[in-house]
Order: structure tokens, then C-alpha cells, then sequence
């Protein structure tokens, strides 16, 4: 029997409330999509399994609350996240403009990470009030790959996910090429030197 | 637009046996009715079944294929590949989606063309231990159509398989295996090798073996073959593969198996007369064959129309003319098993003269399962979401009937209860539980009980969450002072799945509770002129906060009460109404009038406390207990039990507290010591005055002892706090009995 999965990552959706996580990540799992809004009481996550190169990456996605009220318990769930999706609306300039906020709140809580801004609700030209460019300006100042999505008309949703599952993917390789690289015995003394009080790592990328 | 009526039928689609008919007319003219219609290249039938289709699409596919493989003969395998691609494909999947194959027959009818292919060509000779001196072209090269995969055995049993150039790439999964069946079971003179391979999507295992001699020992040899096809395995595979796992299993060699039952010269006679299928029957191979359920069973053979190919004189055509003089027989073979093989040629080789045995060759063509990769892919990608949507169909789901509650109005010691309904939703068992969040200690406020915090819940069924909020004299400090509310957000975790935040919400500035002097310092408390109620919510945060008094006293030089109003009402009350009152401090309250003295002490009205005096002195109580900061301060307290045995210690520590816990003190120990002189009356003990009011006047800061487990730990921790218990009514009891300004 083949081994259900090659790889196991934590992706996590932040973002203002009302941005559409919870439809991106609906359209991601199960392929649908409910015009009715559902305000996220909580964090819920949702399974799917990824083919890439060959290697089956399972992804456990959680998708978070975005009403301010939640933001100091939702930071609890950035613990063992591999890749963080950013969303913002683009009919929001208010909530692009507090992109900065959620990526400061990811420095906060997660020491490596991959991270992606995905502008959501791109489907209607005549509401869109975050212009690409601008858009496209800001990520390749911070440093992060920007996707346009719709997850109303399914438009660039499987290619946003999977391009931060790349990421990831990619990221774990490296870190296990240096890992190999390094003499194991300087590793345990990494590990036990510190007495594990040294600083909380709260972002395990294994 | 206009129908032509000739190009028109009927098609009525009914699972009725006797459906009724119906003439259907175009231009006065009476359609054709039809059980099956071409209709956009699909063809329609009534029943709704897809065979005729399928039947049709199989027929034109086919046809194409041979048109091909007539015509490309030569060509490589490139552009064979994009002929089939361009030409045979489209016409199997043209539409398919509607017509999608859902019959096991139908789909199979259609992977057919999917799997034309291979051809297998097998060898088999025992050359006697002699090499050959010659070539042996004529055995191996005997079709016109070279074999894809090809097959050798020579002597001490050896196997090669050869695989032509082009499909090299097809081949994977090569393993080898061999299993002695020779001398003691160990030697390799008998037993079996075998080869597999993959090809493509299709497992194909050669076996060579080299059976039991002699004559009569047909059992012999029926158990080599038992030993080899248990004991091969193909140990590259977890866990390993067997014989049987193959899809195809080419079984050759010199299985030995003899002709009995017939006098020599009858059997040279017959094979003289080529009545071989006569012969076959007295074949020790053929007798058991297909009759027998462990002598090779599910393989085939094709018929053997040859000379038998053993014994005969090395280097010639003629019998075995040793003294042993041994009856011709069938001993090499080429057996074969599994579905898609078909037999070409089944042949002898008499012209290689070298050995006592002749060589013997077959050809097969077998249909080779060849998977689209991207046929294959987009398979495979529907099965890793049918498994990840049942993965997450099957994860914990509950419906909560709210998830913000209000608490309007709290008030000290009464209680408010709220229901949450979690309904198990999903398919599974449900365990929730309230968990902490961030890094709070416990996963609610202090005020609020949770009932049960965690159960679970079977799919279909509901649970009752029973929330209670109760500030009791433990939280009330916090929620007058401001430095708590009355809001908080539970987190409702699902063991396994996802987590909900339940929310209080907090409407007003200062949550929603309202305020009393149950629970104010005696700091604020002195300052408070009018009744708690009235007095603005900002300043009571304000004189609530520390040194405020220090600050009092600097700016405004305003008017302080030596003991909180509060205190003096609840004394003097008992005082008037309660000093010759038996059981005072003993008999309990009633719950309703406490609720009420409350009321009264922090509304100012009515003038007169309400209540029985039993339940003043319990308010008195429950007022000293509540105070944030006790009478004699946390911060003296141990220094008091230190002294405990000393009245002169203990009233110098009393000098060393603040005035207005000071005051408060002496003011209460004074009316103890006044109801004490009632005691022909109201039958009050010194002694039991003096531990209840410890409890109440001296209280260690709230620091959580740890928890102990240990039986041992746990009783000296019982002994010690039993020692506390009397050192603080020690303390008390000085000042029960001597007068402090004394």
C-alpha cells in the first residue's frame, strides 16, 4: 500500500472580515460556492491532498474568524502554520489597507514562514477599488507573491493554492538539505544548549 | 424551422412493459417509431442503455486500428502512437460524458482497444549441458512480426528475457527469484527461476523450471511444481509478491512429464502417423491439467500437434536407442495463465540436433493494459478528492444554537443562567470541551460555571450547555474596580475538528455589572459619601484605584469615614436588634433578605435594614469576606501569626496597617467584645467568635496552593492550615478580650 501522503502542512487564511476565506478555502475543498454570507464563529479547517511533482502533499487548511473581537485568540492558531494566505477584498480598500496589519501579526506569531496575498473578489471590474498595480506594488515591496482570485466564479483559486503549497514544499526541502548538510552532533547541541528556554519557537516547520 | 419528416422517428424512453403506443405525426406524416436513433453521433436506445453505442463506436474504433496497423507496419513508435491518439481515440470518446461506460462488460469492451499489443515469444530446450555449436537462429527467429519480449532457457536451468529496444521504457519492476527443488530439496540440478517484469501497467512473470525425472514419478514432479509456486516470491515488492499476484505467468521448461500407459512401439507408431491429439490423452501433463486442483491449475496449453521432443540420439532424429530405451515424450512445455494471452504458435524444433531434447518455442500476443497518463491522472485526482471530502464529511460537526449570549444586569451573589444547545450535526461522535485560550489558566472567568464544559455528544443527539454567571465575594473585587467585565469569549473545542468562540458581550463601558459596595476596598469605601448607586462609574474606578486615598487627602483634604458606612449600618443594626440574640453568627441567612440588605446598603434605601438579624450578621460576614484587601491586610498577614501568642506584637503589627483598616478593626472587635457581654444571652463563645472572625479579617493573598496528589504531602498540608486556622483565632482572640487602647 502507498503511504497516504508524502508531506502534512498547516496553511492558515487570515484576513479582514468578510474578504471571502472561508469561500476560497470552500471552493478549494469542495468545489462550491454559497452567495450567502456566513460570518466565521471560530476557526474551522478542511482537508485536501495535493499532487505535486509526483509527491502527495496533504494540506490542513484552516480557515480563521476575521472580526476584530477574535484577533488575540485567533493568533493562538498561527502555532505549527507552514504557509499563511493573506486575503484581502479587492472592493475593500480598507481591508488591503489593513494587509500590513495581518502581516505584522504573522511576524508576531510565526518564525519561518511562507506566505502569499491573495486579493479576492476579482470578479467584477466596475467594484474592483484595489487596482492590480497598486496591488502587485505593495507584495513585491514586502516580498510576496500576489494572486488575483474569485472564488465566486473559481477564477485563479487551485493556482493561488497551490502555488503557496509550492512554496512550503519547497521551503521544508531546503530546511532538510541544510539539516543533512549539518554535522547531527552540532544539531543536538542546538537543540539541548538552549534548555529549550531560549526563545519559543512557535512556528515548527518539520 | 422545418423538420423533414423521413429524417424523424421515434424514440420513447419508458421501462414499461407494455408502453403505450402512440402515432406521432409531421406534416401528416406518421413517424417511424425506433428502439435505438443516431442522434448527434451518440446512439440513442430506448432503454437507455449504451450498448448498441458502445458496440458501434468498438466496431468503427477497431476498424481504424487494423486500417493502422496494416498501413504503419513499419513506422516507429512515434507516430504510431499519435495515429492511435488521432484517429482511434476520438472516436472512443467522443461525448463520453454522456454516454460514460457503467457496465463492467461496457468498460472492459472499451479498455480492450486500450490494451492491444505485446507479443511474447517463449523458448524452451533442454540442450542436454551441450553448447551450442550452432546457431540457434532458427529457434529464436522463427515469425515474421519480431517479439517484443523474448525468452531463453539453457542449461542448469537459466532464464533470459529479452526485451526489445523500443519498449524498454514500458518495462518496470524487474525481480528474479529462484527455488531449488533438486537433491534434499536444495540442490539446483531441479526447480524453478523466475523473471517478472512490468509492462506498462500489466505484470508479467516468466518461469523456467526443470521438474522431477523419470517415468512413473509424475508426483514427483507435481509437488516441484507446489514447492516452486509456493515458495517464489518476489522479494522487491511490500509485502512480497507472489506467483499468483501476475497478471500473465508464462510457466516453461523440461517439466518431464512422460507419456504411460502405452507400449513404446504404439506410441513411435502413432507419432509416426502424426495422431498426437490420440497420444495427448495418455500425456501425464494433459491427464492432470485442468482436471486436477494442484497440478498447475489455471494454466493453459496450447495443442500439441508436434513430435514429442525427447529422447533422442544427440545429433540426430532418431529415438533414444540406449538400453534404456525410453518411450518418447512431451517433456518440455510451455504453459501459460491469465486473461489476454493469445496463442500463435505452439512448435518443435527438430532441425537443432545437438541435445537428447528438441526446443520448443511459442509465440503469443497479449494484450498489455497501457494506462493514459492523463486519463490516469485526472483518475487519480478524483479519487484524492473523493477520499478528502469523505476525510472531511467525516470530521466532528455541531450546530450551536447562539453564540453570543448578554448578561444584562449582574448582580453580586445572583445567579444568571443562560443555555447553549450543541446539536451533533455531522456523521461521527462529537467530544467538545471548553479549552483556555492564549494562556489563561482556566477556560472561563472567574464568575461563570460552565455545566458540563465537556461531554460528548452522539451524531444526531444534542447537548445542554448550562452557562451560570455567579460573582460571588471572590470575583466581585475585580468587576466593581473595573479591572474585570462582565465579557469574555469561550472557546468550544471539537476533540479532532474545529473550534467556536462563544461570546459575551459587553454593551456597557463598564460591562454590564452593577456595582456594589459588597466587594469595594476599604479604601473606596470611606470615600464614598452617598450610596454606591449613585455615585458615577469613573469615580468609583477612580477611589478604587491604589494610593487614591494618599492622593484624597493631599489635593482635596475631603471628608473620610472612619469605618465604611456600610460596616457601621450592618453593626449598628445588629447591635440594636440582635445583641441578646442567640445562635448570632451561627444560624444562617436567608439567601432573599441577604439579596435585599445588598440593596439597601448600596441604594440607601429604605432607612431601616431589611431582614432577620441572622441574616444582617451573615451580610457583616460576607462584607468583611468580600473586601478585596481583608480588615488586617495580605501583606501583614503572616507577620500576624508569627505574633499570635503575644498581644503587645499583635497590636504593634495593628499600628503598622493603614488607618482605615485599622479603624475598621478596632471598631469590630469593639462591638465583639460588647456582644460578649451579653452572652448570659445570646450564649456567644469568646473562643468561636474568635476563629469565625479570623476567617474573615485575616486572609493569606490568593496565591493557589499546588494541588498535591500525594497522600503524605496532603495531610501535612491539612495540618498546616489547620495550625493557620488556630493562629489566626489566637490573634482575634486578644483582641476579644483586651482592649486595644488599653
Amino acid at each position: 500500500m502507498a503511504k497516504e501522503y508524502d508531506h502534512l502542512f498547516k496553511l492558515l487564511i487570515i484576513g479582514d472580515s468578510g474578504v471571502g476565506k472561508s469561500s476560497l478555502l470552500l471552493r478549494f475543498s469542495d468545489n462550491t460556492f454559497s452567495g450567502t454570507y456566513i460570518t466565521t464563529i471560530g476557526v474551522d479547517f478542511k482537508i485536501r491532498t495535493v499532487d505535486v511533482n509526483g509527491e502527495k502533499v496533504k494540506l490542513q487548511i484552516w480557515d480563521t474568524a476575521g472580526q476584530e473581537r477574535f484577533r488575540t485568540i485567533t493568533s493562538t492558531y498561527y502555532r505549527g502554520t507552514h504557509g499563511v494566505i493573506v486575503v484581502y477584498d479587492v472592493c475593500s480598500g480598507e481591508s488591503f489597507a489593513n494587509v500590513k496589519r495581518w502581516l505584522h501579526e504573522i511576524d508576531q506569531n510565526c518564525d519561518v514562514v511562507n506566505r502569499i496575498l491573495v486579493g479576492n473578489k476579482d470578479d467584477d471590474p466596475d467594484r474592483k477599488v484595489v487596482l492590480t498595480q497598486d496591488a502587485q506594488r505593495f507584495a513585491e515591496q514586502m516580498g510576496i507573491q500576489l494572486f488575483e482570485t474569485s472564488a465566486k466564479e473559481n477564477k485563479n483559486v487551485e493556482e493561488m493554492f497551490l502555488a503557496i503549497t509550492k512554496l512550503v514544499l519547497a521551503t521544508k526541502k531546503e530546511q532538510m538539505k541544510k539539516a543533512a548538510e549539518q554535522p547531527s552532533e552540532s544539531i543536538r547541541l542546538d537543540k539541548r544548549g538552549g534548555g529549550g528556554k531560549n526563545k519559543k519557537s512557535k512556528c515548527n516547520c518539520s | 424551422m422545418a423538420f423533414h419528416p423521413d429524417k424523424c422517428t421515434v424514440l420513447s424512453v419508458t421501462t414499461k412493459r407494455k408502453p403505450i403506443k402512440h402515432n406521432y405525426t409531421l406534416h401528416n406524416h406518421t413517424l417511424e417509431p425506433v428502439s435505438s436513433s443516431k442522434y448527434l453521433g451518440i446512439t440513442l436506445q430506448s432503454n437507455l442503455k449504451w450498448d448498441n453505442h458502445i458496440h458501434d463506436i468498438t466496431a468503427k474504433a477497431n476498424k481504424t486500428l487494423g486500417f493502422l496497423k496494416r498501413n504503419l507496419k513499419t513506422a516507429n513508435q512515434n507516430i504510431k502512437d499519435q495515429a492511435y491518439r488521432a484517429l482511434v481515440r476520438p472516436k472512443l470518446e467522443y461525448a463520453s460524458s454522456v454516454w460514460d461506460p457503467h457496465t463492467k462488460e461496457s468498460a472492459s469492451k472499451l479498455e480492450m482497444i486500450q490494451r492491444r499489443g505485446a507479443r511474447v515469444f517463449c523458448g524452451t530446450w533442454n540442450v542436454n549441458g551441450q553448447h551450442p555449436p550452432i546457431s540457434v537462429a532458427k529457434w529464436l527467429q522463427r515469425d515474421d512480426v519480431p517479439p517484443d519480449v523474448r525468452l531463453i532457457r539453457l542449461v542448469g536451468i537459466m532464464l533470459i528475457v529479452y526485451v526489445k529496444d523500443p519498449i524498454v521504457g514500458s518495462v518496470h519492476f524487474v525481480d528474479a527469484d529462484y527455488v531449488p527443488t533438486g537433491i534434499m530439496g536444495i540442490m539446483g540440478n531441479k526447480g524453478g527461476v523466475g523473471v517478472r517484469l512490468s509492462i506498462n501497467n500489466t505484470s508479467i512473470l516468466f518461469i523456467n523450471s526443470h521438474l522431477a525425472a523419470h517415468q512413473d514419478e509424475f508426483e514427483r514432479r507435481n509437488q516441484d511444481y507446489r514447492d516452486i509456486a509456493a515458495k517464489m516470491k518476489f522479494r522487491q515488492f511490500v509485502p512480497p509478491l507472489t506467483i499468483d499476484e501476475h497478471d500473465m505467468v508464462f510457466w516453461i521448461g523440461d517439466l518431464n512429464y512422460r507419456i504411460s500407459g502405452l507400449e513404446i512401439d504404439v506410441v513411435k507408431s502413432m507419432i509416426e502417423h502424426e495422431k498426437f491429439t490420440d497420444l495427448q490423452s495418455y500425456d501425464q501433463l494433459h491427464q492432470q491439467l485442468g482436471r486436477s486442483p494442484d497440478v498447475f491449475p489455471g494454466y493453459m496449453e496450447g495443442k500439441v500437434l508436434f513430435r514429442p521432443t525427447y529422447k533422442y540420439n544427440p545429433g540426430t532424429d532418431e529415438w533414444d536407442s540406449s538400453e534404456k530405451n525410453r518411450i518418447p515424450a512431451w517433456c518440455d512445455r510451455i504453459l501459460f495463465k491469465g486473461p489476454g494471452i493469445n496463442l500463435l504458435q505452439y512448435r518443435e524444433h527438430s532441425e537443432l540436433l545437438i541435445s537428447d531434447h528438441k526446443p520448443v518455442s511459442a509465440s503469443f500476443e497479449v494484450q498489455v493494459k497501457v494506462v493514459d497518463e492523463e486519463k490516469s491522472k485526472r483518475v487519480y485526482e478524483d479519487i484524492m478528492k473523493k477520499l478528502d471530502r469523505l476525510e472531511n464529511d467525516y470530521l466532528p460537526q455541531v450546530k450551536l444554537d447562539k453564540t453570543e449570549f448578554t448578561f444584562t444586569d449582574v448582580r453580586f451573589i445572583e445567579p444568571m443562567e443562560h443555555t447553549l444547545t450543541v446539536s451533533n450535526t455531522g456523521q461521527v461522535p462529537v467530544e467538545f470541551e471548553f479549552i483556555e485560550k492564549l494562556d489563561e489558566k482556566s477556560y472561563c472567568k472567574p464568575w461563570m460555571t460552565l455545566s458540563p464544559f465537556k461531554s460528548v455528544i452522539a451524531p444526531g443527539d444534542k447537548c445542554e450547555v448550562q452557562l451560570e454567571v455567579y460573582v460571588d465575594k471572590s470575583s466581585v473585587a475585580h468587576l466593581n474596580s473595573g479591572m474585570d467585565q462582565i465579557d469574555d469569549i469561550l472557546v468550544l473545542h471539537l476533540a479532532g475538528g474545529k473550534d467556536f468562540f462563544i461570546s459575551f458581550l459587553n454593551i456597557l463601558v463598564n460591562g454590564n455589572f452593577i456595582a456594589s459596595s459588597f466587594g469595594c476596598s476599604v479604601e473606596a469605601l470611606v470615600q464614598m459619601h452617598g450610596p454606591i448607586r449613585e455615585i458615577p462609574v469613573a469615580q468609583l474606578v477612580e477611589i478604587e484605584q491604589p494610593g487614591s486615598l494618599l492622593k484624597r487627602d493631599m489635593t482635596q483634604g475631603g471628608r473620610l469615614y472612619a469605618v465604611p458606612k456600610e460596616v457601621w449600618r450592618l453593626v449598628d443594626h445588629i447591635w440594636q436588634y440582635g445583641q441578646k440574640e442567640s445562635s448570632l453568627f451561627q444560624q444562617p441567612g436567608l439567601h432573599k433578605e441577604i439579596l435585599a440588605i445588598r440593596d439597601c446598603l448600596d441604594t440607601g434605601v429604605p432607612d431601616r435594614i431589611p431582614g432577620s438579624v441572622h441574616s444582617v450578621a451573615e451580610a457583616l460576614l460576607l462584607f468583611l469576606e468580600s473586601l478585596p484587601d481583608p480588615v488586617i491586610p495580605c501583606s501583614v498577614y503572616h507577620r500576624c501569626l508569627d505574633c499570635s501568642n503575644n498581644f503587645m506584637l499583635c497590636k504593634q503589627v495593628l499600628s503598622q496597617i493603614p488607618e482605615c483598616h485599622k479603624n475598621v478593626f478596632v471598631y469590630v472587635c469593639a462591638f465583639l467584645r460588647e456582644l460578649l457581654t451579653h452572652a448570659e444571652e445570646n450564649n456567644l463563645e469568646v473562643k468561636f467568635l474568635a476563629s469565625i472572625f479570623g476567617e474573615v479579617l485575616l486572609r493569606p493573598s490568593k496565591q493557589p496552593s499546588p494541588p498535591s496528589a500525594m497522600g503524605s504531602e496532603h495531610s501535612s498540608a491539612r495540618a498546616m492550615a489547620k495550625e493557620e486556622e488556630m493562629k489566626r483565632a489566637a490573634f482575634i482572640y486578644h483582641f476579644l478580650t483586651n482592649d486595644f487602647y488599653e
